[in-house]
């Protein structure tokens, strides 16, 4: 009999420890409705200081629930009635503690209790109706925490996406001290979906976002010999650290740059806790679905337009004799001396230097006086070899020259050398790969033998790269000539020919100080500038430096503007970070180089980065390569709000005073956490309603009025779905009622009229939420096939 | 005994250079110190959870009593929790004593040998200190010449044997972590 009672009692203690230890903490929601409110629009009130009894079985809470029912006088004892009780606060929520099959009976000051299943759920929403008492359950059977982590938006300015800077929720049932956590992104481009396939192409993998419990990081500390510099995720690590069962939080803020204006990227994130055994807890998290925030979107501006000092570049035309030369890379077909007809550029490189032979040739003021063909090859393959091919290579243009040219014949010679693997390492060296040079040249001071070389160096792991980077730019055919004018035409006989003469117009004869003269004449021209700044471009080179003649490149950058096409590689070569503005480079012999940082083409390579929306570029130019004067002030203005700037009060009170959409945009992209935005956004949808201030039929001013509409007017961002008549005109609507007005989402409808691809925009737009999205597209479509459907937008 | 216990050190340090993740730390047994038996303990981290421990204490004539002792305490640890010198752990341990007591007018003179299992949790004091308490069980074997301390007993005859099984170890112990 002892021995069956001492069973039981062990039973019992052991028994009950995993009892109490099932015990979880769920949550309780109460909220309420009005009862004459109906649809998913109807507003739920949260009900604070309702009572919560918590019940680890059944016939206890419905005895329970039976007595508050009868007697409505009845004090309950919560030490003695039920299992657990708590209150509401004043969000409607409780926590509490209980097994998952338990049961809660809630009591609100108003209305019956109710009884309710836990049913192995960790969150129970209930939905009280206000008028007969009468409660009516919504169940979430959702198995998170209180506060979820949901994806938000990304904030997007041009070419840059900025995720964060938001708090990743780490839940108290997750955390320890002795742990570490761990957020792992990914950001895929959503265009590249493929849905029969399942796959997305990566854009970037993000860097970790760690955080450490203070036990784990004293450990860790030990286990890295105290130098934990050794701990690969340290660099990546919070400073703060975690603690037991304490709800956390990890900050995430990244900036993805550059990235393409007509893609949108989602993030993705694997999310792990580990100790110092195992990953105990794994998920994957979606932190954002690729809708972006673009606050900038329609920010007027113009760039500062400076015209260029073009003595600079002058070109004055001599009767002398000069040299030029010019380095072809062609492709030949393998083992021959003939171009590969399947590669075009071969014979645009062909076509471009016989054009820039004729300006001399059929220049009857002027001629080539001597030319020379050196063709040049790669070192592998055999040394016999490749100094017989690139002979006959450098025959072969000299050929199709003086097929072309008859009189280059007897003024051209013809050399060829093969490159050695030492220049190979050379080229190594100019591509910073120092380490790939050094091999390379020990080899080659180690074996003389070319072939010997050439097998060993086959053999480095990096020689795929040697292959496809630095061997084509050894094969190279390089054409060298003097040239001489007699005579120097006069303005009046240069501009006389472009009127005339046909090669004139298209840029094919001039010589270079002749395109400088004809630059004044075509400047109000567009289209003829184009064209002569672009042959003028693809001839001309500045002595000195070696550049494409900068002014070329100037009054081409400006017809590219013009027409808003993007060349953001066309004014690179004459900017230079380690120079100041308008720096006048010269040799040791103080001989000219040429001009670096010239204002007006900072400018107009600044102006190029804001079309192609490179404005954090174009900020770091700004700031580095432009004199500090006052006539730049607007420009930099401008570039501040771009980079995110608009909340500093300087650049917004200055921006917003530039025009009233300006205003408008600035005052709608306040985002400043530690302030309340309100008043601003407020006041920039008074100035889109203000017909004097803005044009009401610019579609501009519709979609910014049907943002901050939705942003201030619609209270639930938690509405899973929206009514048509959000998005119908209500002629009835009177303030005096007090209510607010619920057809915020006409002015989407009324852009949406005057330009469909703001539709489109609408979809990866952040400052929506889903459900807008679908009832608007939804009730778009109805518009469309029913155009007779109910509404008074006009 | 001697050789046996040179050829420990000797694997010990001479080992440890290749081992993995290793921490070395040095440690005191305070109960030890306040019985007056010097102690020196030397722990040597060797994986993600295991660690060797080596304890060389000694005593002569503690608190004016008549006993002398030397003695050399191996033990292997294991490290629940994942972290060596963190927590809790587990250790097997081996005892080697050389003894002459002199207790209540009876001589023990001899030497002890044995394994046990040790049990024990390190607190986290600071980055190189922790404090460390273990208790250990043991099966030691034992031989010696037992005599009346005024018998004229002829020394070099063992002549009590036996088995005992003992907590042979406990006591709290102030570590430095080297690294």
């Amino acid at each position: 009999m002892r021995y069956i009672f001492g069973l039981l009692l062990l039973f019992f203690t052991v028994a009950w420890r995993p009892c109490q230890a099932q015990l979880k903490n769920i949550e309780i929601t109460v909220v309420s409705v009005d009862a004459s409110e109906s649809g998913y629009n109807r507003k739920e009130k949260p009900v604070g200081g309702a009572e919560v009894y918590g019940f680890f079985d059944f016939p206890k809470a419905e005895a329970f629930r039976k007595k508050l029912v009868d007697d409505l006088t009845y004090t309950p004892n919560w030490q003695s009635d039920c299992d657990r009780f708590t209150q509401t606060n004043d969000e409607g929520l409780a926590d509490i503690e209980l097994p998952l099959n338990g049961v809660v009976v809630v009591r609100p000051s108003f209305g019956n209790p109710y009884l309710e299943h836990i049913r192995n759920r960790m969150e129970v929403k209930v939905t009280i109706k206000n008028d007969e008492g009468r409660m009516m359950k919504t169940l979430m059977t959702s198995a998170k925490q209180k506060r979820r982590n949901k994806p938000r938006p990304n904030r997007r300015v041009g070419n840059k996406i900025t995720i964060g800077p938001q708090s990743f929720l780490l839940y108290d049932s997750e955390t320890r001290s002795n742990a570490r956590a761990g957020l792992a992104p990914i950001v895929t481009v959503l265009e590249s979906y493929d849905s029969i396939h399942g796959t997305i192409d990566t854009f970037e993998v993000m860097r970790p976002f760690i955080k450490d419990g203070r036990a784990y990081h004293r450990s860790q500390e030990r286990r890295m010999g105290y130098d934990l510099k050794h701990d690969r995720l340290n660099a990546f690590r919070s400073n703060h650290f975690m603690e037991t069962r304490e709800e956390d939080s990890i900050i995430i803020h990244h900036v993805l740059y550059p990235v393409e204006r007509n893609k949108h990227y989602k993030v993705d994130a694997t999310k792990w806790f580990e100790d110092y055994n195992m990953v105990y807890s794994s998920d994957s998290v979606c932190l954002s679905e690729g809708y972006d925030q673009e606050p900038m979107r329609f920010l007027e501006f113009d760039m500062v337009n400076i015209d260029i000092d073009k003595t600079r570049y002058e070109k004055i035309g001599r009767p002398e004799m000069r040299n030029d030369k010019r380095e072809l890379h062609l492709n030949f077909v393998v083992g021959e001396a003939r171009l590969d007809p399947n590669d075009s550029t071969n014979f645009e490189q062909l076509n471009q230097l016989k054009q820039d032979l004729g300006r001399y040739i059929n220049d009857k003021d002027g001629d080539i006086s001597s030319a020379v063909i050196r063709g040049q090859a790669s070192p592998d393959g055999g040394m016999a070899v490749n100094a017989r091919l690139c002979a006959q290579r450098a025959q072969y243009l000299r050929g199709e020259l003086t097929s072309a040219y008859p009189s280059l014949s007897s003024k051209t010679t013809v050399t060829s050398d093969v490159a050695t693997w030492g220049d190979v390492a050379d080229l190594l060296e100019r591509d910073s790969l120092q380490e790939y040079a050094m091999q390379v040249r020990d080899i080659v001071n180690a074996v003389r033998d070319t072939r010997s070389q050439e097998l060993r160096i086959r053999a480095l792991p990096f020689y795929t790269y040697i292959k496809e980077k630095v061997l084509p730019r050894l094969r190279v055919v390089e054409f060298s000539f003097n040239y001489y004018t007699r005579r120097v035409r006069t303005v009046e006989e240069v501009y006389n020919l472009y009127d005339t003469d046909p090669g004139y117009r298209n840029g094919t004869k001039e010589q270079d100080y002749e395109f400088y003269m004809l630059f004044d004449k075509v400047k109000n021209s567009p289209k003829e500038l184009e064209t002569l700044a672009q042959a003028a471009y693809k001839s001309v080179k500045e002595t000195g430096s070696g550049r494409q003649w900068p002014l070329a490149a100037y009054h081409l950058a400006q017809c590219y503007l013009k027409r808003d096409h993007i060349d953001t590689l066309l004014l690179k070569p004459y900017l230079s970070w380690y120079m100041g503005p308008n720096y006048e480079k010269r040799d040791f012999n103080q001989q000219l180089e040429g001009w670096y940082n010239d204002e007006a083409i900072v400018c107009a390579q600044i102006a190029m980065l804001c079309k192609a929306g490179d404005y954090t570029m174009a900020d770091s130019i700004a700031a580095n390569l432009l004199p500090d004067s006052p006539k730049f002030a607007k420009l930099r203005l401008f570039l501040d709000c771009l980079n995110e700037g608009w909340n500093e009060p300087r650049v917004r009170d200055s921006v917003a005073s530039t025009s009233p959409l300006n205003k408008a945009v600035v005052y709608a992209a306040q985002d400043d956490p530690d302030v309340d935005n309100s008043g601003f956004h407020k006041a920039a949808l008074y100035v889109l309603q203000d017909s004097t201030q803005v044009n009401p039929k610019d579609p501009r001013v519709k979609y910014m009025e049907a943002i901050l509409r939705f942003r201030l007017e619609q209270t639930n961002k938690e509405v899973k779905k929206f009514a048509d008549r959000n998005f119908i005109y209500d002629e009835y609507y009177d303030e005096a009622d007090g209510f607010p007005r619920a057809d915020w989402g006409v002015p989407m409808v009324e852009c949406a009229r005057m330009d469909e691809k703001y539709v489109k925009m609408l979809q990866y737009d952040g400052y929506f939420t889903k459900a807008y999205r679908e009832a608007f597209n939804a009730y778009w479509k109805k518009l469309k096939e029913a155009p007779k459907v109910e509404d008074s937008v006009e | 005994m001697k050789r046996h216990l040179l050829l420990f050190f000797l694997i010990v340090f001479l080992g440890g250079n290749r081992m993995y993740a290793q921490l070395l730390a040095l440690k005191t047994d305070a109960l030890m110190d306040c019985a007056m038996t010097p102690n020196l303990n030397i722990e040597l981290v060797t994986g993600g959870k295991t660690s060797i421990n080596a304890t060389v204490f000694g005593n002569y004539k503690p608190w004016k009593k008549e006993v002398k002792m030397v003695g050399v305490m191996p033990e292997f640890r294991y490290w629940f929790n994942g972290r060596p010198l963190t927590r809790e752990f587990i250790g097997l341990s081996a005892l080697g004593a050389c003894y002459d007591i002199t207790w209540g007018g009876e001589r023990y003179k001899g030497d002890a040998a044995g394994v046990g299992l040790t049990f024990g949790y390190a607190f986290y004091l600071s980055r190189h200190w922790t404090l460390e308490c273990h208790g250990g069980l043991g099966a030691v074997y034992y031989t010696h010449t037992h005599s009346y301390v005024k018998d004229h007993y002829a020394e070099n005859v063992h002549n009590a044997h036996g088995y005992s099984l003992i907590p042979y170890k406990i006591g709290v112990s102030f570590v430095y972590i080297i690294k």
